[in-house]
């Protein structure tokens, strides 16, 4: 039985999204405002630092604009947009064949580039843990990584990652487990975690 | 501490090492160049439907091309066949003279009995003042004489002296 399309019209994505349907072109912009942030660190964060992203997340949002006219809301916007997303990260590391492994980058630019500390000594130490645990997030299976990035930063449960990642409910708190296990490890030799 | 609760404080150690990472920056003119592809590609699929239509659309003009060809002809005085019989060839040799008058019409379109040169015989039984009988027995008359011409040549051959080879009469 098909969930009440009803549900979820106070969701930011599916009102625009159905906007968009009906016609109004302007939705789609707001879409992709709303939304390339998110969708750019979810590929980022899957696929690792080489390589550049945009393609995909252009490739992203034109499957969102093909889909217009079939579009019936059957859930949450991002289900769907993540959903998008995660096949063509996928698509990308399978073309690729190419583990996740990286060393890790020189300098430390995204955690400098976060602005957030006035302390230039406190701004470095801080990009130095950020480039640590971006690392070992980088080092985790991609399995791991993808619920945990899906969990953490996007924010999803467990059902709503299963089902991106067509799985149990279970198999998902698994792999989160021993994803949260690993990191924890890898930063405790990093002296990050006591 | 118990296990849970030291897990618990593990976890949320864990979480504000993840929240380290900044948000992944979106590179400045993306939505535009996103729109470039979109136009693209829309353009891309016009095209594609316009040259799906293009078989439908010959078809259609090449109907109506004989749509108006059709209605022409049959404006301008035209008939479709009606499948009435038409008579058999004629055979010049055995024809009757009643089969000949059965094909005047065409004769006349030939403008052959209007030819002084032909057939007399013809032209008089294309004649409507004329008794069909009397043009018959004319036309027997004239090649009864043009028999009779050649029988006299032939005549006059074989009198003739060393006329042949040994043909003549002896």
């Amino acid at each position: 039985m098909n969930p009440d399309p009803d549900r979820f019209l106070d969701d930011p994505g599916v009102a625009l999204m159905l906007a968009f349907r009906d016609g109004d072109d302007e939705a789609f912009t707001r879409l992709v405002e709303l939304y390339q942030g998110p969708v750019f660190g979810m590929l980022r964060r899957i696929l690792g630092p080489r390589g550049s992203v945009e393609d995909l997340a252009q490739e992203t949002f034109l499957r969102v604009w093909r889909s217009r006219d079939g579009y019936r809301p059957t859930g949450k916007f991002t289900t769907f947009l993540y959903r998008i997303t995660y096949n063509l990260a996928l698509n990308r590391l399978r073309d690729e064949g190419r583990r996740p492994v990286r060393p890790l980058p020189e300098g430390a630019e995204e955690g400098l580039a976060d602005g957030a500390s006035p302390d230039p000594v406190e701004a470095a130490d801080r990009g130095d843990r950020a480039a640590l645990v971006r690392a070992a997030l980088d080092r985790l299976p991609r399995n791991q990584r993808t619920a945990l990035v899906l969990q953490h930063y996007e924010g999803l449960d467990l059902a709503e990652i299963g089902s991106l990642m067509g799985i149990s409910a279970k198999a998902v708190k698994s792999l989160l487990h021993r994803a949260r296990t690993r990191l924890r490890e890898e930063l405790t030799d990093h002296g990050l975690l006591p | 501490m118990t296990d849970t609760s030291r897990h618990d404080a593990e976890d949320r150690r864990l979480d504000d090492l993840l929240d380290l990472l900044p948000p992944e920056p979106v590179p400045e003119g993306f939505a535009e160049r996103l729109a470039e592809r979109i136009a693209a590609e829309e353009g891309a699929a016009r095209r594609r439907r316009r040259f799906r239509l293009l078989p439908a659309l010959v078809s259609a003009a090449a109907a109506a091309v004989l749509f108006l060809g059709a209605g022409y002809w049959l404006g301008s005085g035209g008939a479709l066949p009606t499948g009435e019989a038409v008579a058999p060839p004629l055979d010049g040799e055995t024809a009757s003279l009643d089969e000949l008058y059965a094909y005047r019409d065409l004769l006349d379109s030939w403008e052959l009995l209007e030819d002084p040169d032909l057939e007399p015989g013809l032209a008089v039984a294309a004649s409507e003042t004329t008794p069909w009988d009397q043009a018959w027995d004319w036309v027997a008359e004239d090649a009864a004489a043009v028999e009779a011409e050649g029988l006299d040549a032939d005549a006059a051959g074989e009198a003739a002296p060393g006329a042949g080879v040994g043909g003549g009469r002896r």
